[in-house]
């Protein structure tokens, strides 16, 4: 199987425009092919054009979801190549940004992951807690999805009053709500018979396929960057890796469940153990850099994020390159769906946290009887609600 | 030990007895919290025409154009509010806070023309 990479970074958001091509004999299918680049925007060569500063502003619109993450590991790059170390406080107000922005994610997973499943009922109560977070948001960066808080040495805005008291309110609000996620995820019958034992990814094939953050974690691998190297203001922090060892949609699914709860802790260690002092160096806006190269990494919700950037001395980058956890997951999806029904596919797909939207146009090809047809992405998810009525009391013997 | 279904329907009872989470937007409209990066606001005689935010604008939404009414370098910015991204690194780098952002988020508009900064004169 040949592939080709897109040259820009790949837009991980929802709506995604990818294309794949899965083959299958009756109801099984048997092999999968993804394309992808077509949602190549040029953002890096785009990057090569802006200045050090302006990038960070351009390197948060990679993605909708991650954009902290995005910003926080390029500005933690361009750190680097400036040789200047941000203030405590600043490395924590980043972290705190972090955290707070991995529980959105997960909490918006959850969501669209239970509505490809066609339990709309848990995708509301999902993305309500979601809100929570977002008003957070609202309040310590003046905006609800694009935070625009790290800057090249430090954050640009300090907590605002009562933040601190705000974190206290929410971190009991959302561990006991990780309860009744974790409750339902291991008892709903709905739960269990869409995701145990769906689209199994083999701890061998997790390492082989180089796959990234909760997908390799809920396979038993122990990859993470918080827990490889200690960045940010991790270290001594109160973080714990979560590993589910099953491999299939609902160890991912708790692996984030899981997650958030840590994440709630390192959020309550950040507003106790605040430093103080300034949040940036106040480094002039046209600052120019010396000749240096780097390489930042940092744990985005869907994985490891990994930024190269390269300075030749002038006052724009001359080179910028992104890998994005969603590339590095793609491989896995192939290996998870071979076996498994056609209705299983949102499931399986959704469960690496990818854009779901990328299922855009799938193309069915069955093999038996030499047909073709191109199915959009909602009338598979209908296809597959319709299929499992169909079919529930004989794959509850079967999965169970 | 309850079963899976027991605890999505105690919880369907909670909410039952809320009220809505959602609002009905157009008619219901909420206040933005302190600090809010909305429609951005240019006062015309704080501007010394330095021309900084133009140059520091990521999205090139800030073009500078003659006016004689601003000393002592008679430019004055024009702000392309459809092509904004609400960074906020104009309202940073202004020396004389010219810029500023209010909490208006209703930037809606048929035309890209309709949706405009607030320019006080």
């Amino acid at each position: 199987m040949s592939f080709y990479l897109p040259i820009g970074p790949i837009h991980p958001a929802l709506k995604e425009p990818l294309n794949f091509i899965f083959k299958v004999e009756g109801e099984l299918v048997i092999d999968a092919e993804p394309n992808i680049g077509f949602a190549h925007r040029g953002i890096e060569k785009l990057m090569e054009n802006k200045t050090w500063m302006q990038n960070a502003f351009l390197a948060e619109h990679i993605c909708g979801i991650c954009s902290a993450d995005h910003q926080g590991c390029y500005t933690q790059g361009a750190e680097i190549i400036y040789e200047k170390k941000p203030p405590e406080r600043g490395l924590f107000i980043r972290t705190l940004v972090w955290e707070l922005e991995r529980i959105h994610s997960h909490l918006l997973w959850i969501g669209v992951a239970m509505h490809e499943a066609g339990f709309d009922t848990f995708f509301m109560y999902a993305w309500r807690d979601r809100e929570v977070v977002l008003d957070l948001f609202e309040a310590l960066c003046g905006r609800r999805v694009v935070y625009s808080m790290s800057t090249i040495g430090g954050v640009r805005r300090d907590l605002p009053p009562r933040f601190a008291e705000k974190i206290k309110k929410f971190v009991p609000y959302i561990k006991k709500r990780m309860k009744v996620y974790e409750d339902l995820a291991l008892r709903d019958q709905t739960i269990l018979a869409r995701f145990q034992n769906v689209g199994i990814l083999k701890k061998s094939d997790a390492i082989d396929l180089g796959a990234v953050g909760p997908t390799a974690r809920g396979s038993g691998v122990k990859r993470d960057v918080r827990y490889e190297e200690s960045y940010g203001a991790y270290e001594g922090s109160p973080y714990r890796i979560v590993v589910e060892d099953a491999g299939d949609s609902l160890a991912k699914l708790l692996v984030r469940i899981k997650e958030i709860v840590v994440s709630a802790d390192i959020l309550e260690y950040l507003v106790d153990n605040m430093p103080s002092g300034p949040i940036n160096l106040n480094l002039p806006p046209m600052a120019k850099p010396p000749v240096n190269e780097a390489f930042s990494r940092v744990e985005a919700p869907r994985g490891e994020l990994v930024y190269y950037l390269k300075s030749d001395g002038n006052l724009k980058p001359y080179r910028v390159k992104v890998r994005t956890p969603t590339l590095a997951n793609i491989t896995s999806v192939v290996a998870m769906v071979k076996g498994m029904y056609i209705a299983d596919i949102p499931v399986v797909y959704a469960s690496i946290d990818p854009c779901i939207g990328c299922m855009d146009r799938v193309l069915i090809i069955d093999t038996k009887k030499r047909k073709q047809k191109i199915m959009t992405k909602e009338e598979l998810i209908h296809f597959s609600n319709k299929w499992f009525k169909r079919h529930l009391n004989e794959l509850k013997e079967e999965r169970a | 030990m309850k079963k899976g279904w027991g605890i999505i329907r105690d919880e369907a009872l909670k909410r039952l007895r809320e009220k809505p989470y959602t609002i009905n937007y157009p008619f219901e409209k909420i206040e933005a919290k302190a600090g809010y990066r909305g429609r951005l606001r240019w006062y015309l005689e704080r501007c010394i025409g330095c021309s900084l935010c133009a140059k520091v604008c990521p999205s090139d939404a800030i073009e500078m154009v003659p006016d004689e009414r601003i000393k002592p370098i008679s430019k004055r910015p024009v702000f392309i509010q459809a092509r904004c991204v609400y960074c906020g690194f104009c309202v940073d780098v202004c020396p004389k806070k010219a810029i500023e952002f209010t909490e208006d988020y209703h930037l809606i508009g048929f035309k890209k023309e309709d949706i405009k900064a607030e320019l006080i004169e």
